[in-house]
C-alpha cells in the first residue's frame, strides 16, 4: 500500500504517490529557478506544467489511476531536466530590448559567478509595483512577503497615525525606487516562501498559508486568530496586511514553495529511524526502537485526536463569525446606501419638507440652494461607490466568494476618484456663494400712540439666534429698523440673498407684536444670513412688555436683574440703550424674595440669557448646606468645584454635594474675605468625584479670584469695580455691570463675560480663551501674551497688546485705537 | 573546444527557423510542434521548446489560443503573425544563402581534391 498525495496541476487533479511526488516536486522546483531569469518566466513554467499534465493523462487509464514514480522519470527523461536545457541552450540570448539595460548574458552569468560582489537592484521578474521589495528581499536572501509586509503594515497603520507612517512608506519605496537601478537577471532564491493556500482555505488562505510555512497544524493557527480577534481586533488587521502582501501560491511550484519541510512528528519519526537503523533482521522494528519511538507516537495520536474533535468545532467558529460578519456588514452598507439616497433626493430639493429629514433648522433645498447639482450627483456617486463595494465584500462574506473583476474595481475607482474631484470643484465653486457680505437695511414707522405692550410670537424655529436692540429717540413714532446681513458673490448678490429673508411685526390693537426669529421666503437660499432688529421707542413713553419680548432682549437692555414676574408687572421706558423701570420703585414684592424661592429649580436663564457653565440644577446633589459667614465683598475659591455667586440683599453661602465632598472643603473668612479650598492637596483627575455646587450671594463684589478646575456662573454683579483673577482650567460665565472691571487670566480657562463696564481692563496669558464681546465697554484695554484669543467690545477706545500667538478680535467703533501685534499675533475688527 | 558546443550554436539559429516552418502550415499545437522536432531530431529533450515558444511569442511572431481538449488540459494552438510571417520570409532567404554558400564551400573543396 502506498501513499496518494493529489495535485493539481493547471487545474487538472492528478493522484500522485507519495516518492513520485517528492521528485515531481524538485523537478518543478529546479526548472522554475532555471527559468526564473527569463523573460515571461511565469508562462514558461505554466506551459512545461501543461506539458507534463498532457504526458501524465496519457499515462492514466481505467486500470491505471495513479501516476508512480516511474511515470515521474519517465515524464522528467522526456521533459529533459536542467543540465539538458544547459547542453540544448547553453547561453540565453538576450533580447535585443534589453541590450540597453543591461551588458547582456557575459555580465549575467559574471554575476551569477561573483555571488561575494552582490549589489541592490529591482527585480523585475518579481515585481508588483516596481520590484524594489522583490530586488531588497533578493539582496538579503529572505522571502519577499516580508518586505512587502513591512510596507503595507506601515501602510495600514498609517490609519492609526494620521497617515504618518504611510506617508513615510511611500516616500520610503519612490525614494528607493529611484535609487535602486533595475535589473532583469537576478536569480530565484531558494527559501521557503509564504503563500496563501487556496486548496485549504476559510477565508483567502492566509492561515492556511502561515501553517504550511511554520510546518505547525493549521487548526492552531486558526485559533490564533480567532483568539487575536477578541484581544483588540489585532487579528483581524493582520489577516487583512498578510492578504495584501501573501500571494496565492497558483502553480504547482509554488504550493511546492509553500509546504517546505514542515517539522512534524512523523518527518521526526521518519528521521530517527533513518539515523538509528533500527531494523532488526526480519525488517520489523526492534523492541529498542518501539520504545524511542512509543512517546512521539502517543503524543501523534493525542494530537491527530484532538484535531479530529476540535476541526470541526473550529470550522463552525470560523463560519459563523464570517456569516455574522457579511450580515452585519451587509445590514450597515445596505441602510447607509438608503440614507445616502434619501440624503440625496432631500438635497435635490425632491423630498424637501419631509419630516423624515432635516438638516438643521431648515430644509435642505435652503442649505443648498444653488449648489450645482452635478456636485449633488458626484457626491452620490463618491459615497455609492464604496458603499457598493461593502456590499459585494458582505455577500462575498456570505458566499465565500467576492465577485468582483479587477477591471471592473478600477473601473469603479476611476469613477470615483473623478467623481471626488467634481464634488470637491463644486464644492469650491460653491463656498464662492459666501465670498462678500451685502447688509440691507430696512426702516418701518409705526405711530407711537395707540401701542402700550410690546409683544412677541413664537414661530416654533429653533433658530432665534434674534436679538432687539432698543434705543431712545426724540420722535414721535415707533421705529423698527431691520438690519440683515448676508453673504454672495459681490456685494449685489449679498444684498439680494439678504432679501430672502422676512421678519414680521405686527400692530394689533395696542399691542407691537415681533416675531422671534425670521423665515426665509420661497425658494430662498441659505447664505449664512444674520438679522438685527434695532426698536426705537418715543422719549418718555411707558410700554409694557410681555415675557416673550423679555426673551428677544439682551441681557444688557436693563439695568439691573429683574425677575420677569417684576419686568412682567411693571412699565417701562426707553433711556438711552436700555430700558429704564418706571414703576419698579413701589413695586413691594421683593424680587430677591422669589428667587430664593425658586432656588430649587434656579435657571439662569433668569439673570444672563441663557449664559451657563453649569450643569442643570437637577444635576447637582440634593443634600444643602448652609454657611453663615457675613461681610466679605472678596472671594477666593480653589479646587474643583461648580460656583454661582450672584447679587443680592444679604450674605448667603449654600454647599450643594454630598456629605462626605462637603466635609472635605475648607471655609474660612478672613477679614473681608472669603476663602474656599479643597482639603485634597493633589486633585485627581481621573477621580470620577460628583460635581459641588457652591452658591454665593453677596451684596456687593470687589474681588473675585477662582483658581483649578473651577466651572463658575457670575450672575447680575453691579459694583464700582470689581477684580477678577482666573488662573488653571477655569471655565466662567460671567455677567457683571461695573465701573472697571480688571481681569487677569492665566492657564487655559475658557471665559465668557457679558454687561456693561466704562474701563475693562483684560490681562491674559497662557492659552486663554476670552469671550467679551458682549461686554460692552467704553475704554478697552486688553494685553495677550501666548496663545491666547480674545473678543472684545469697544464702543471709545481700544488698546489692544497681542505677543506669541494672540489673536484679538474687537468690536464697536472704538473713537482711539492703539493695536500693536507682535510675533503670530493678530488684532483685528469684527 | 567541444564539438557539442559548436554543434549546439548550429542547431539553435535553424531551430527558431525550423519552429515558424511548421507553425506556417496553420494552427499547431505545442505538442504535436515536440513529435515532429523529435522525429527530426531537433531537439532532445521537450522542455527546451517552451522558452522558445515563449520568447517567440512576446517577440509578436507567434500568437496562440486557448482550445478545450477532450482528454486532458486545454491546448495552447500557436499561428504565426504577420510579423511572424516576415521574419519567416526572410529566415527562408537566409538559409537559402547559407544551403548555396555552404554548398558551394564544400564543392570548391570537393573540386580541388579531384
Amino acid at each position: 500500500m502506498k501513499k496518494n498525495i493529489s495535485i493539481n496541476l493547471q487545474g487538472i487533479i492528478f493522484h500522485i504517490e507519495e516518492d513520485g511526488y517528492e521528485q515531481l516536486s524538485r523537478y518543478l522546483a529546479s526548472i522554475r529557478t532555471y527559468f526564473s531569469n527569463y523573460e515571461g518566466h511565469e508562462e514558461i513554467v505554466a506551459d512545461i506544467e501543461l506539458r507534463i499534465a498532457e504526458i501524465f493523462s496519457a499515462r492514466l487509464s481505467q486500470g491505471k489511476q495513479v501516476i508512480s514514480q516511474e511515470d515521474v522519470e519517465y515524464l522528467i527523461a522526456r521533459m529533459g531536466n536542467v543540465t539538458e536545457f544547459e547542453v540544448e541552450e547553453p547561453v540565453e540570448e538576450p533580447t535585443p530590448n534589453y541590450n540597453t539595460g543591461y551588458a547582456g548574458s557575459s555580465t549575467a552569468s559574471a554575476a551569477y559567478a561573483a555571488p561575494g560582489a552582490k549589489k541592490l537592484y529591482r527585480d523585475i521578474n518579481r515585481k508588483v509595483i516596481s520590484g524594489v521589495c522583490a530586488g531588497i528581499a533578493n539582496y538579503l536572501n529572505i522571502d519577499v512577503v516580508w518586505i512587502r509586509l513591512f510596507f503595507v503594515l506601515f501602510l495600514v497603520l498609517g490609519v492609526l497615525s494620521a497617515g504618518i507612517s504611510a506617508m513615510a512608506a511611500v516616500i520610503l519605496y519612490i525614494v528607493l525606487w529611484i535609487a535602486m537601478p533595475e535589473s532583469i537577471d537576478l536569480p530565484d532564491t531558494n527559501v521557503k516562501k509564504l503563500f496563501r493556500d487556496p486548496e485549504d482555505k476559510k477565508l483567502a488562505g492566509v492561515a492556511s498559508g502561515i501553517g504550511k510555512y511554520f510546518g505547525v497544524d493549521i487548526a492552531v493557527v486558526r485559533i490564533l486568530f480567532l483568539v487575536s480577534i477578541f484581544l483588540g481586533g489585532f487579528g483581524i488587521i493582520l489577516y487583512i496586511v498578510l492578504w495584501i502582501a501573501v500571494p496565492e501560491a497558483v502553480t504547482l511550484t509554488e504550493r511546492m514553495q509553500m509546504q517546505g519541510n514542515p517539522v512534524t512528528l512523523a518527518g521526526i519519526e521518519q528521521t530517527l529511524k533513518d539515523n538509528l537503523n533500527m531494523k532488526d533482521r526480519d525488517g520489523n522494528e526492534s523492541t529498542a526502537a518501539k520504545i524511542i519511538l512509543l512517546p512521539i507516537r502517543l503524543i501523534s495520536q493525542i494530537i491527530n485526536w484532538m484535531g479530529k474533535a476540535l476541526g470541526p468545532v473550529l470550522g463552525f467558529l470560523v463560519a459563523l463569525i464570517r456569516v455574522a460578519a457579511g450580515i452585519f456588514l451587509l445590514i450597515t452598507s445596505v441602510g447607509l446606501t438608503v440614507g445616502l439616497f434619501s440624503a440625496f433626493f432631500a438635497s435635490m430639493g425632491l423630498l424637501d419638507n419631509s419630516d423624515m429629514l432635516q438638516f438643521g433648522p431648515f430644509g435642505s433645498s435652503v442649505w443648498l440652494a444653488g449648489f450645482p447639482s452635478f456636485g449633488l450627483v458626484a457626491g452620490l456617486i463618491v459615497g455609492l461607490i464604496p458603499l457598493l463595494f461593502l456590499i459585494l465584500l458582505a455577500i462575498g462574506l456570505l458566499a465565500k466568494r467576492f465577485y468582483m473583476r479587477p477591471t471592473v474595481g478600477w473601473s469603479l475607482f476611476g469613477v470615483w476618484v473623478a467623481a471626488l474631484i467634481v464634488m470637491i470643484a463644486s464644492i469650491v465653486s460653491f463656498t464662492g456663494n459666501f465670498r462678500r457680505t451685502g447688509e440691507l437695511v430696512t426702516t418701518k414707522s409705526i405711530p407711537a400712540a395707540g401701542i402700550t405692550t410690546l409683544d412677541a410670537y413664537d414661530l416654533n424655529t429653533e433658530f432665534n439666534d434674534l436679538y432687539i436692540d432698543v434705543r431712545e429717540h426724540n420722535g414721535t413714532d415707533i421705529q423698527v429698523i431691520q438690519q440683515i446681513e448676508a453673504k454672495g458673490r459681490d456685494e449685489a448678490d449679498a444684498k439680494k440673498n439678504a432679501a430672502m429673508i422676512t421678519y414680521r411685526v405686527v400692530q394689533q390693537d395696542s399691542t407691537l407684536r415681533f416675531d422671534n426669529s425670521y423665515e426665509f421666503k420661497k425658494n430662498a437660499s441659505f447664505r449664512d444670513q444674520d438679522l438685527t432688529i434695532v426698536l426705537k421707542l418715543p422719549k418718555d413713553k411707558p410700554f409694557r412688555i410681555t415675557r416673550e419680548f423679555v426673551y428677544l432682549l439682551p441681557s444688557a437692555t436693563f439695568d439691573q436683574d429683574y425677575g420677569y414676574d417684576k419686568i412682567v408687572r411693571n412699565t417701562w421706558r426707553a433711556k438711552g440703550d436700555m430700558l429704564e423701570c418706571i414703576t419698579c420703585a413701589t413695586d413691594t414684592l421683593a424680587t430677591d424674595e422669589s428667587e430664593r424661592m425658586s432656588v430649587g429649580n434656579f435657571e439662569s436663564d433668569e439673570f444672563n440669557n441663557g449664559e451657563t457653565v453649569l450643569l442643570d440644577m437637577n444635576e447637582y446633589d440634593n443634600n444643602t448646606k448652609s454657611f453663615n459667614y457675613t461681610d466679605f465683598n472678596y472671594i477666593s475659591i480653589a479646587g474643583p468645584y461648580h460656583v454661582q455667586i450672584k447679587q443680592g440683599n444679604r450674605h448667603s453661602i449654600t454647599v450643594r454635594g454630598s456629605e462626605k465632598e462637603i466635609r472635605r472643603m475648607e471655609i474660612n473668612k478672613n477679614g473681608d474675605e472669603l476663602t474656599i479650598e479643597s482639603e485634597d492637596n493633589v486633585i485627581n483627575l481621573f477621580e470620577d468625584r460628583e460635581p459641588i455646587l457652591i452658591q454665593i450671594t453677596v451684596p456687593n463684589l470687589a474681588k473675585l479670584a477662582l483658581g483649578g478646575a473651577i466651572k463658575a456662573d457670575v450672575i447680575g454683579i453691579k459694583t464700582d469695580e470689581l477684580s477678577l483673577g482666573l488662573a488653571g482650567a477655569t471655565k466662567a460665565a460671567i455677567n457683571v455691570r461695573a465701573r472697571s472691571i480688571k481681569a487677569d487670566i492665566a492657564g487655559a480657562s475658557d471665559t465668557r463675560f457679558t454687561g456693561t463696564a466704562d474701563r475693562f481692563d483684560l490681562e491674559a496669558a497662557g492659552a486663554c480663551k476670552i469671550d467679551a464681546d458682549e461686554l460692552r465697554a467704553n475704554n478697552v484695554v486688553v494685553e495677550l501674551t501666548g496663545a491666547s484669543k480674545a473678543d472684545v467690545y469697544a464702543t471709545k477706545s481700544l488698546r489692544a497688546d497681542a505677543t506669541g500667538a494672540s489673536r484679538i478680535t474687537y468690536k464697536g467703533n472704538p473713537g482711539s485705537t492703539q493695536i500693536d501685534a507682535n510675533g503670530a499675533s493678530k488684532v483685528t475688527r469684527q | 573546444m567541444k564539438v557539442e558546443n559548436t554543434q549546439v550554436q548550429m542547431r539553435k539559429g535553424i531551430l527558431e527557423f525550423c519552429i515558424l516552418e511548421i507553425i506556417s502550415r496553420g494552427e499547431v499545437y505545442a505538442s504535436d510542434m515536440l513529435e515532429e522536432l523529435t522525429a527530426a531530431k531537433m531537439i532532445v529533450v521537450e522542455g527546451t521548446l517552451y522558452p522558445l515558444l515563449t520568447r517567440l511569442k512576446n517577440a509578436s511572431l507567434l500568437d496562440y489560443s486557448w482550445v478545450e481538449s477532450t482528454s486532458g488540459p486545454p491546448r495552447k494552438y500557436y499561428t504565426l503573425t504577420v510579423t511572424g510571417r516576415e521574419f519567416l520570409d526572410q529566415l527562408r532567404d537566409t538559409w537559402q544563402e547559407l544551403v548555396e554558400s555552404t554548398d558551394f564551400i564544400i564543392q570548391n573543396k570537393k573540386a580541388k581534391q579531384s
